[in-house]
């Protein structure tokens, strides 16, 4: 377990390294000794929430050298402790399931077109797709609902770790 | 000044009472939650890292165990910096009492 940590640490920027991985390395070796004690299921927990930490803090940090440091406030996971500034509005998910219902029809008269239209000229030998709709449709809405609980779940652990409530850090630069 | 988030302010609380290095830092910010905000060592060296930063901390090495492990302290511009949030959250909540009482009667 040690080895996996020190493994996520590898992915953090070199300078962060540098000053802070022999450090990290130390407290997680700590706070393991404390988990094991508790049992395996506080264990795998402590186990998952640093992980998870770890490598988005790494995200963190990379995104911080290259892109500065408001480049994370775009792509927020934060849920549950967005700003009121930043909340995803109802307005926007009627707007993208109107989308895609949309994108969905014209798919369907297309294929409806493609197939209606005679394929009588042997050099283009032009073949409709075979989109079947309900089979394809269920295929979509499954992958989109595990994507969904996928993506639900890992906002979960970071909101658990607390890397979520970071999201006023940037309050300080004021009062340099 | 915005205020703190709630783990940085339990960072910053943890350190003014006496230097601590992480470990220490993120059993402390437990016990101070009631166990409500858990840190993970990735979640607190990224705030340890923004506070070094901006000077709100900084590192001093502990002479008294046998590693010498790096400790953090706060600055005095740091200290100030928590005084400020106290008095703000003092403000908000002298205004709540005032405001609630308002209302019950």
């Amino acid at each position: 377990m040690e080895r996996l940590f020190a493994l996520c640490l590898r992915f953090y920027p070199a300078g962060y390294r540098e000053l802070f991985c022999d450090e990290m390395l130390d407290v997680y070796c700590e706070g393991l000794q404390a988990a094991v004690a508790c049992g395996r299921i506080a264990e795998a927990r402590f186990v998952s929430r640093e992980v998870l930490g770890a490598l988005f803090g790494a995200c963190r940090e990379h995104s911080r050298v290259h892109l500065g440091d408001g480049f994370l406030e775009i792509f927020s996971v934060r849920r549950f402790a967005m700003r009121s500034a930043n909340k995803f509005p109802i307005s926007a998910l009627v707007f993208m399931i109107l989308s895609l219902l949309a994108v969905v029809y014209t798919i369907a008269q297309a294929e409806a077109l493609s197939l209606s239209i005679r394929q009588d000229n042997p050099i283009l030998e032009l073949r409709p797709v075979h989109f079947v709709l309900p089979g394809g449709l269920l295929i979509m809405w499954l992958i989109a609902g595990i994507l969904g609980i996928a993506g639900w779940a890992i906002a979960a652990a970071l909101r658990r770790s607390g890397a979520e409530r970071l999201s006023r850090t940037e309050t300080w630069s004021s009062a340099k | 000044m915005e205020p703190i988030s709630e783990p940085v302010l339990l960072i910053l609380l943890s350190l003014a009472g006496q230097p601590r290095h992480g470990y220490a830092i993120l059993k402390d910010v437990e016990e101070m939650s009631g166990g409500r905000v858990v840190l993970s060592t990735g979640t607190l060296y990224g705030a340890l890292r923004r506070l070094l930063e901006d000077r709100w901390i900084e590192r001093v090495k502990q002479s008294d165990t046998a590693r010498g492990k790096v400790a953090y302290r706060l600055t005095s511009g740091g200290r100030s910096g928590v005084e400020a949030e106290v008095d703000r959250m003092k403000r908000i909540t002298r205004l709540a009492k005032l405001r609630v009482a308002a209302k019950e009667a």
